[in-house]
């Protein structure tokens, strides 16, 4: 039997304003499976973070309907998800509450009904995982950008929910920290069957995805997996071996015409 | 303008309980118009020495010399001021900058600060605008009603506009896409080299610190590692290992590449170009 998707969005149709015309999302149809690592692109202000929005009940769409495992998400009953979807906004500081590092990982964790052990499990796991352990005491506003944005994260790994969404939540990590926490999601995508819907500008993250999802205007204008995707739309910036690559091509090198990972390049090269 | 560190160190001072400075005695001469990449690990002080620069952090002890002004712990407000108008910083979350009712508005509020004619106001605000990529259509829109993107580049304008000698930009690639952080990289490379604008980015991105930047700053928990020309500072494979740093991704290829062919190549490549014109020499392609 055909597992029900974990999200599904069908038709949907959603404007800021309702005196004008242009919507920041048009007729957008996608599922998305459970354990599947979904990578949302699009230029600025194609309307992916409006998408992250309605997905966690923060907006409701005019049009169509999204279902979060098979039940219909509205701005009122958005409470029902809010243990199932963990989401890490675009700016950090929206998103503070406690008043030190740990209460504020803590507070995510505060109607799961957890012994007092298992939150302070879960806690101490995260801001390890996210390397804050260390700062656990201090007030949140005190902290610089990407530590702030660390702990932001660690709210949403405590709280263990079954679809994380991250918008652009790795902007201001240095990259050995971005690398090690994308492979540990990726980790935790396979063993326990997390979904991940990731929006990013950074071409290089790309390769943890299964699919890539692109969004021009409000509108979904292809999908598919990473070598499909870079192959098709020529104008969307491909990870570096594959921007390589065509330079190569561009220099009347001849190279092979597909699209290479790195491992791929650096054989061709070495050969 | 030339701006010089002298022996500066400085804290967000927070009750009686002092930490170690969040700047450790920083000695530091950048030359007029070069391009610095400032780089480290998250809170290595990176944010907190572009604050040192613009006056929005004062020092605890030392002074930084800012083209002809002085900043130390005394400085006095016309000083900051005046040091404030001839550097432009935008910051980390520039959308935090935001404040105004429409685009136009916050675009203006700093040339208008700084007694910029009318006339002059209306200039900047178009063309800051047009060099950040945005539509004109969205002048009269509000701020906060705009994507992250959008906002940044907003807030990047509005720096822009004040026309300053000194930019410290902390992450301006951050959030922006492809095409926008290439024109945006493309313009303070621009600004720096055609108008002499002295330029300080903060970036994770070791890519851009590779092609845009002349010189790198090396900043761990509040101490300078190290100020180098790029390529040197690229050059030096160990020091990077110690330093636990990512290759920008055309050296990392290279690096590769030797590994696998036992070949040295001559030069560090900073470039894609660079890197196929080795591969040419070494008769690898
Ligand atoms: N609060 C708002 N009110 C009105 N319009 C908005 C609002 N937020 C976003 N928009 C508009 O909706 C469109 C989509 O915005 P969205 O924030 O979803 O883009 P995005 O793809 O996340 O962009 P970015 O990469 O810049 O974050 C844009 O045209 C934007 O100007
Ligand atoms: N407002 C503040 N009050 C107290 N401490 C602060 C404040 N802002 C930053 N700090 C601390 O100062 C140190 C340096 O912070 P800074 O913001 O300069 O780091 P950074 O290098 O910019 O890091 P990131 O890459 O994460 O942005 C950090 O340990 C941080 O926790
Ligand atoms: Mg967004
Ligand atoms: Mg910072």
């Amino acid at each position: 039997m055909k597992q029900h998707p974990i999200l599904s969005i069908k038709d949907v149709s959603y404007r800021y304003d309702l005196r004008h015309e242009d919507y920041a999302l048009s007729q957008i149809s996608l599922d998305v499976k459970r354990g599947e690592w979904l990578t949302v692109l699009g230029e600025n202000g194609s309307g992916k973070s409006t998408l992250a929005r309605l997905i966690v009940g923060l907006a409701e769409p005019e049009f169509g309907t999204i279902t979060f495992n098979d039940q219909t998400v509205t701005q009122a009953n958005k409470s029902t998800f809010w243990e199932k979807v963990g989401i890490v906004f675009q700016n950090p500081d929206n998103q503070f509450i406690g008043t030190t590092v740990q209460d504020d990982v803590a507070f995510s964790l505060e109607n799961l009904n957890l012994s007092y052990h298992e939150m302070k499990q879960r806690v101490t796991n995260a801001l390890h995982q996210v390397g804050m352990y260390k700062l656990r005491e201090k007030d949140p506003s005190q902290l610089s950008g990407g530590q702030k944005q660390r702990v932001a994260i660690a709210g949403v790994l405590a709280l263990e929910p079954e679809l994380m969404i991250f918008d652009e939540a790795f902007i201001m990590l240095d990259p050995q920290s971005r690398t090690r926490l994308l492979k540990e999601l990726k980790l935790i995508q396979k063993n326990l069957g997390l979904t991940i819907i990731s929006i990013t500008h950074d071409h290089n993250e790309t390769v943890f995805a299964d699919r890539l999802l692109l969004l021009a205007s409000g509108q979904i204008i292809d999908q598919g997996d990473p070598r499909t995707v870079f192959t098709r739309n020529r104008y969307v910036q491909p990870p570096f071996a594959e921007q390589f690559r065509r330079e190569l091509v561009q220099r009347g090198i001849s190279v092979p015409d597909n699209y290479m990972s790195n491992d791929e390049l650096v054989e061709w090269l070495c050969k | 303008m030339q701006i010089k560190f002298d022996q500066v160190s400085a804290d967000y001072q927070l009750g009686p309980i002092r930490a170690k400075n969040i700047i450790d005695d920083v000695s530091l001469q950048i030359a007029p118009a070069t391009f610095t990449a400032v780089i480290g690990q998250t809170g290595a002080g990176k944010t907190s020495l572009l604050k040192l620069i613009n006056g929005i952090l004062r020092p605890t002890s030392g002074s930084i010399q800012v083209g002809e002004f002085t900043l130390d712990h005394s400085a006095n407000k016309a000083t900051l001021n005046q040091v404030r108008s001839r550097v432009g910083m935008v910051f980390q979350f520039p959308e935090n900058q935001l404040f105004a009712e429409t685009v136009e508005a916050d675009i203006a509020f700093g040339p208008k600060n700084f007694n910029f004619s009318a006339e002059e106001v209306d200039q900047s605000v178009y063309r800051s605008l047009e060099r950040v990529g945005l539509d004109q259509s969205l002048l009269k829109r509000s701020p906060f009603s705009l994507s992250g993107g959008q906002q940044r580049r907003v807030a990047l304008a509005g720096v822009l506009a004040t026309k300053p000698d000194i930019l410290v930009l902390d992450e301006p690639g951050a959030g922006l896409d492809a095409r926008g952080k290439q024109e945006i990289f493309a313009l303070i490379k621009k600004l720096n080299q055609q108008d002499r604008v002295t330029v300080l980015v903060v970036t994770h991105d070791m890519n851009d610190v590779a092609i845009y930047a002349d010189h790198v700053l090396l900043l761990d928990q509040g101490k300078v590692i190290t100020y180098q020309e790029t390529r040197a500072f690229f050059s030096d494979q160990d020091q990077l290992t110690e330093w636990n740093l990512e290759l920008p991704d055309t050296l990392h290829l290279q690096r590769q590449i030797e590994q696998r062919t036992g070949i040295n190549f001559k030069q560090t490549s900073l470039t894609r170009t660079e890197l196929i014109d080795q591969l040419i020499e070494e008769k690898l392609l």
